[in-house]
């Protein structure tokens, strides 16, 4: 899976926002239930991609890794000027030694997955999608409460819904990531070495040997 | 042992002083106080001035290995020269404190192997002098100082940690009522209480029926998801945390018995106590595990990342990402709220 993905169903889900937000009345529900399909449709697979690395916080996937901020740079210009952004030469170079990104026919890939490093690139997206969501979440809401006045309870349903759906998937990857800063701060704390620490400091107070 | 100095002790206005002359040198003499060792007192002032060189600070420089160790000379000297006692300096230099040290190895407090001081000797194979194990007693309270600084630290970081889990619970509320407003939408579809037949429902409520079905399902899935895979991660952290602190608690509780008898022993003369062996046996590790949490803390990333590394710690913490949180929640409440009023 790549970044790639995220982005163009961004953009599909803010298309299909651009004209739900264009609808001049809801009283004809033949279009406005077209373009609320549509919107489901896109919010389902912004989920369904998202699903994929959601569950698997690691600490190690939370280190700060080398070629984060070359990777964040690609990441956040791809999602607010569109895939054709020009990438910066210095911060490809950083993010190709690091070996985060791939390239296909002359085209820079970032790799978003559940293995280290693509799981790393996951979850630098993942703190990036949450104001892009956050952003369509809200026009959703307009149209919304412009639908609650003159559209059928079908279409204000449809879209109550999807202004939700994109609330859930918000909340979900935040706690998700703090969640996971959280892992990586005890284990920078020393944590686990601590625990390890412990283990030697216990066998000795129960008499017995160190390792 | 190669001595630097030769010493003559001299009693100057009642103070006893010990004047140290380098050898083949033609240095000026170095006079420093004598009464740290030549004291009537059987606790011996020297026990100070071995807490000053065995410090939680220092406690990584100590090399221990089969029972016997020490510290760098260099180390200790500049230990020493830094050093209080009560509010009194002990020495005025480095130079000073050098001769110090070296008085302490005359007088058998410690011993000098080349640039090494040897504190520690093994009590399984010879009978420790009161200096020796004093030695060690001072050891034992560095470790439990140590100690202390450790369980400050994860005390600190569970509280954090439990702050964490407290703004995850406000989220959780939240999703709680996102799913009860759905299930709301749901019943108020049927004529009464319950979720209502779909067989039953008008062919544009059917449709708004399997569309907030979908909807319940969706977040009853993200639901489970968070429970499984970040509460449960999170309450093993606290729990694992929780037991680091007991453990150490218990650990430390041990340490301060060995630490009062290994000292008690020391003053009266008396062996080295049985039960304080096990912590001979395993002060090399347990000194280089306390040493090793400190270094765990240092990272290693390139300057690249070095600047979103201090935005992260500094502009926005997990702290801030925790208020945003509940920024979220209110908002989410107050929008709550907003249609209730509809309603």
């Amino acid at each position: 899976m790549y970044a790639t993905s995220f982005v163009l169903t961004l953009d599909r889900v803010e298309e299909v926002l651009d004209r739900a937000l264009a609808i001049e009345t809801f009283r004809n529900p033949g279009p406005a239930l077209r373009i609320a399909a549509n919107a489901v449709d896109a919010v389902e697979d912004i989920g369904e991609l998202s699903s994929v690395a959601l569950p698997r916080v690691s600490p190690e996937s939370m280190e700060r890794t080398a070629g984060d901020e070359a990777v964040r740079t690609i990441l956040a210009d791809r999602l607010e000027s569109g895939l054709g952004s020009e990438i910066d030469d210095d911060v490809l170079e950083h993010a190709r030694e690091a070996d985060r990104v791939t390239e296909v026919d002359g085209r820079v890939i970032v790799p978003v997955g559940v293995e280290m490093p693509a799981l790393r690139n996951w979850w630098l997206l993942a703190d990036l999608l949450g104001s892009r969501l956050e952003r369509v979440r809200d026009g959703f809401r307009r149209v919304h409460r412009r639908a609650r006045v003159d559209g059928t309870d079908l279409v204000e349903t449809m879209f109550w819904t999807v202004a939700e759906r994109l609330a859930a998937l918000e909340d979900a990857l935040s706690s998700a990531l703090v969640v996971g800063r959280y892992t990586r701060r005890m284990s920078n704390q020393g944590a686990a070495t601590l625990l390890g620490g412990v283990e030697t400091l216990a066998t000795a107070v129960a008499g017995g040997d160190s390792a | 042992m190669t001595r630097k100095y030769s010493f003559e002790t001299k009693t100057i206005n009642d103070q006893q002083f010990v004047i140290a002359e380098g050898r083949g040198q033609s240095s000026e003499p170095i006079r420093v106080r004598a009464d740290w060792i030549e004291s009537d007192d059987m606790e011996g002032k020297w026990e100070d001035l071995i807490k000053q060189i065995v410090q939680p600070e220092t406690i990584n420089q100590i090399d221990i290995a089969n029972g016997n160790g020490g510290i760098s000379r260099q180390k200790a000297v500049e230990a020493l020269a830094g050093a209080t006692v009560d509010g009194e300096t002990v020495v005025s230099s480095e130079q000073q404190a050098d001769v110090l040290v070296e008085y302490l190895a005359k007088e058998d407090v410690l011993g000098i192997e080349r640039d090494q001081l040897v504190l520690f000797r093994d009590p399984d194979e010879e009978d420790l002098g009161g200096a020796a194990l004093m030695n060690w007693a001072a050891l034992m309270g560095a470790v439990i100082e140590s100690i202390d600084e450790h369980l400050e630290r994860v005390e600190d970081a569970k509280k954090r940690f439990k702050e964490t889990i407290d703004e995850l619970e406000t989220e959780r509320t939240d999703s709680n009522e996102r799913l009860s407003k759905t299930a709301q939408r749901l019943q108020n579809l049927g004529p009464g209480q319950g979720i209502p037949d779909p067989e039953t429902l008008s062919n544009e409520e059917r449709q708004q029926f399997n569309q907030l079905k979908s909807h319940y399902l969706y977040l009853r899935n993200i639901e489970k998801a968070k429970e499984e895979n970040l509460f449960e991660n999170v309450n093993v952290g606290l729990d694992q945390m929780g037991m680091a602190i007991d453990r150490l608690e218990a650990a430390r509780e041990a340490y301060d018995m060995f630490h009062r008898n290994t000292r008690k022993a020391a003053v009266q003369n008396n062996v080295f106590p049985e039960e304080a062996l096990n912590f001979v046996d395993n002060a090399g590790s347990l000194i280089n595990d306390l040493a090793g949490v400190e270094a765990e803390n240092e990272e290693d990333v390139d300057s690249d990342d070095l600047e979103a590394m201090i935005e992260e710690d500094l502009g926005e913490t997990v702290q801030d990402q925790a208020s945003a949180l509940s920024e979220v929640a209110e908002t989410a409440e107050r929008a709550a709220g907003e249609e209730n009023i509809q309603i």
